[in-house]
């Protein structure tokens, strides 16, 4: 039996997720319940050439563009880049350990047509961007993306999850990889900006080897539903890694977020920030867990979920965790959830900002803290500003 | 840390280790079916009404599969067919010291139950196995009204009082164990306090098991009325066995308008004990209940005290330390649910683990929409002692509503080796600066605790750390 024939019986053999697991704890699983997971057909060349022409126009100056439409069809244009490799490799991902979306893992290694490849060589030094952008047009895709960071390199790799419109509805379960080599040092910038019609799922598997520096942001500006698992394995000493995040959540949309910081050597740090604003109904989970295995000695590893509740309707779920197996170590974790203190608001009033502006400036503020990590690309970094503002109500 | 260290900040397993024989009169013999429930039923002459809440709590628990999809598998250890779940020597409860039996009082004096605290202390009621074998309440706390009996007695002669609230903070089907505790409980405290009375002094209870593979099932209710304040102990401590034994305890809180209770348990069990013990209150109009948890000892420690804050503005507080042991584990929390504006709550746990000891802290601080103006603060503090110790935290926090705040944190340290050099360096050995340093992690909350306890606290952590404080 394939691999992907195996994955399919393994969909159907898991049980539907279950909110008494405390893996789906205050989710609803129903929300990615498929009743026909056939995926989409690919898109005519005509739509694709189109929707890279969008690629490019997000930001023309990326080390490369990359386009994935539907199902997987994809474009490349390249700037002249050594020590950069490119494929589609029809090689399916073999199942990893899930922070409980296995039935989901399975589905996707079953169904996803093939995988996004791409390879930063030893040494190499990519300046620009790699920037990949996947379009949703309609029904169900299954994006695969691995990276592979050489020892010593050195890029940065944005992955945008966007629709071809802002009505047709779209199931994405996308499963994305990384591993560094030694002494790596990489960034990553993942935005998931669907239209609120879409449901997705994407697992995040990221492993970092010694003495390399990993920042990792996500921001979550869209879909209906989101799980968003991101998992994040430490296998030597020396290694920085960072995972920030920030979700904007308004009108009824569900936000579940889960995190894994794995130590399994020694002399290492992993940061974690999330950052959630909501409104309008909707809800958000966060649930992390610190795990530091008992060759871990001397690991500092901090998490931190902060959430600004932006009205009385909004709802945000806090699961913060540590398992910690090694003595010698430097651990803790914050969650805090909280309105915007109506003091601050007074305080700007008293100086003459009105009160709606005294409260976006608040909002914003909140904000910055994750914005101000992002990697300097001015035109996405204006391009994801106005996302926000467009996912963000107070600025209506 | 050297292996020397490691031994000397091993727990004392043999303290408590020693066993009178004693003779039951009555005995359910081994094993839970309905016969046993009807037994104890029958033995205690209940009425119709309790034999019923039991049965159908056996039913209850029958149907109840084990938490293990959360909790660790060491519970399926508990073998349930093996245990005696009702012992009894058929002993009234004595008013007075001289009418306790022999053998008893020497099992209290092992104890150490000093002469000058029990003057201290309005009332003792110390549960020998199931019964109160001893229960005295000082003169001017009956004549203000103040109730103070066992469970047993408590449902006799006061229906009127107990049967409102019995089974009502924590319902049978709470859980698999508060269903094993209603189908076979006996013993415990039954406290009522009427509107305004405020006991001044601290109502104490130590509770033992002293007969190999008996499962203790004690259970307790307390009723603060309006404007009433009552502070209760208990105390635990338990020979050493052979084979597991289960203690499993269901503990209901009633505080009414501005009424406070505190509740303070200190639990040495010995280290085969499973201890999974239901613990809730509820907390009316500007009401006030803290409690405060002290866990040493147990092979398994379960036990997340809880707070249902029912009425505006209402408090609830959970101070706990934890000190998990050579193959212990604490898993311990709190449970804060709001359900009334303005309530605010605040939870400080601190665990120590030393050896293969696992400490898990697991809380739930719930804030609905609806209400306004609530507040929650969470503390976890661990430390790690040895290099194979483990500590988790498993918070859930759920907040929706308007100006709701919640704020968690937690930490994992262990003692600094500059700490302890530099107290090396001041005469010290390395066992007593460790010693102190862990006394040093627990003062602030410690010094919280009344004074008797916190005395009666303090010397049995440098008891724990026996040989590393010279």
């Amino acid at each position: 039996m394939t691999v992907r024939d195996q994955s399919l019986q393994n969909y159907i053999d898991l049980p539907e997720p279950n909110t008494k697991d405390p893996a789906w704890r205050f989710a609803n699983p129903r929300n990615y319940r498929l009743e026909d997971t056939s995926p989409a057909p690919g898109c005519p060349e005509e739509t694709l050439a189109k929707l890279h022409n969008r690629t490019q126009a997000l930001y023309p100056e990326a080390a490369t563009h990359i386009t994935m439409a539907g199902n997987n069809q994809a474009m490349e244009a390249h700037l002249a880049n050594e020590g950069l490799e490119i494929q589609f490799s029809d090689t399916p991902f073999t199942p990893l350990p899930t922070l409980g979306a296995d039935k989901f893992q399975a589905l996707n290694i079953a169904l996803a047509p093939r995988t996004l490849r791409i390879r930063i060589l030893k040494d190499a030094d990519i300046p620009k961007p790699i920037l990949i952008a996947h379009w949703a047009t309609s029904g169900n895709t299954y994006p695969q993306i691995l990276i592979e960071a050489g020892e010593n390199s050195n890029a940065t790799i944005l992955e945008l999850y966007l629709n071809s419109d802002d009505y047709t509805p779209s199931y994405n379960n996308a499963a994305t990889r990384l591993q560094t080599q030694a002494g790596s040092h990489l960034t990553r910038l993942c935005v998931h900006h669907r239209n609120p019609l879409s449901t997705d799922i994407h697992l995040e598997t990221l492993q970092v080897a010694r003495d390399s520096v990993l920042n990792n942001h996500n921001l979550n500006l869209g879909s209906l539903n989101l799980r968003q698992e991101t998992s994040l394995t430490i296998t030597g000493s020396g290694v920085d890694a960072h995972l920030n995040s920030l979700t904007i959540a308004s009108a009824g949309q569900e936000i579940d977020q889960r995190t894994l910081q794995k130590h399994l050597a020694p002399d290492s740090n992993s940061r974690l920030l999330f950052k959630n604003a909501l409104e309008g109904q909707a809800r958000t989970i966060f649930s992390g867990m610190i795990d530091v295995g008992h060759d871990a000695q001397r690991t500092d590893a901090f998490q931190t979920n902060r959430n600004l509740l932006l009205d009385d309707t909004a709802e945000a779920n806090s699961l913060p965790g540590l398992e910690i197996h090694a003595n010698d170590v430097k651990c803790s974790h914050g969650a805090t959830t909280g309105q915007i203190d109506p003091e601050l608001v007074y305080y700007m009033r008293t100086r003459g900002i009105p009160t709606k502006m005294a409260k976006k400036l608040l909002v914003y503020g909140f904000f910055e803290e994750i914005l101000q990590t992002l990697p300097p690309c001015e035109i996405l970094n204006k391009q994801i500003r106005s996302w926000i503002e467009k996912q963000f109500s107070l600025s209506q | 840390m050297n292996s020397a260290t490691a031994q000397a900040l091993d727990l004392d397993t043999e303290k408590g280790n020693f066993h009178y024989d004693t003779d039951y009169e009555y005995d359910a013999g081994t094993g839970l079916s309905e016969a046993t429930v009807n037994y104890i039923s029958e033995v205690k002459g209940e009425a119709e009404w309790i034999r019923d809440f039991r049965l159908k709590a056996l039913k209850t628990f029958e149907s109840k599969p084990m938490p293990t999809h959360w909790a660790t598998r060491d519970l399926e250890n508990i073998h349930f067919d093996k245990i005696r779940y009702y012992l009894s020597k058929g002993q009234t409860p004595s008013r007075t010291w001289e009418e306790v039996p022999d053998d008893v009082k020497n099992t209290f004096e092992r104890l150490g139950i000093p002469e000058q605290e029990r003057k201290f202390l309005a009332g003792v009621e110390a549960q020998f196995d199931s019964e109160a074998a001893y229960s005295r309440m000082k003169d001017d706390l009956s004549k203000q009204g103040v109730i103070f009996v066992g469970s047993t007695e408590g449902l006799r002669e006061h229906p009127e009082l107990f049967r409102k609230w019995f089974g009502k903070v924590i319902p049978t089907t709470d859980n698999k164990f508060s269903a094993l505790n209603s189908a076979v409980f006996s013993g415990g405290s039954f406290i009522y306090v009427p509107p305004g009375v405020k006991v001044k002094q601290p109502l104490q209870a130590y509770f033992r098991i002293n007969a190999e593979s008996f499962g203790q099932f004690e259970r307790t209710l307390i009723i603060a009325d309006e404007g009433a304040e009552v502070t209760y102990m208990e105390g635990c401590t338990a020979p050493k066995f052979e084979t597991s034994t289960l203690h499993s305890a269901v503990v209901e809180l009633v505080a009414l308008k501005s009424a406070k209770i505190q509740y303070i348990t200190v639990q040495n069990w010995s280290n085969n004990v499973f201890n999974l013990v239901t613990k809730r209150a509820r907390a009316e109009e500007e009401a006030e209940v803290k409690w405060i948890d002290c866990n040493i000892g147990s092979r398994l420690t379960m036990k997340y005290p809880g707070v249902i804050l029912k009425g505006r503005k209402a408090r609830g507080e959970v101070l706990s330390i934890a000190l998990a042991s050579e193959g212990q584990h604490q898993d311990t929390g709190a449970k804060m649910v709001h359900q009334a504006d303005e309530t605010t709550s605040n939870i400080i746990a601190k665990s120590i683990s030393v050896g293969t000891g696992r400490s898990s802290y697991r809380g739930i601080v719930h804030i609905p929409k609806t209400l306004k103006n609530c507040k929650n603060n969470t503390e976890c503090d661990a430390l790690l002692i040895n290099s194979n110790s483990r500590t988790d935290t498993y918070p859930a926090i759920s907040v929706r509503g308007d100006g709701n705040s919640v704020q968690h944190e937690a930490s994992v340290s262990k003692v600094s080796a500059e700490q302890i050099f530099y107290m090396q360096q001041r005469g010290l050995n390395e066992a007593q600066a460790m010693s102190l340093s862990v006394n040093g992690f627990v003062n602030d909350l410690v010094r919280q605790f009344p004074m008797e306890y916190s005395v009666e606290l303090k010397r049995l952590i440098e008891m724990e750390m026996e040989g590393s404080v010279g």
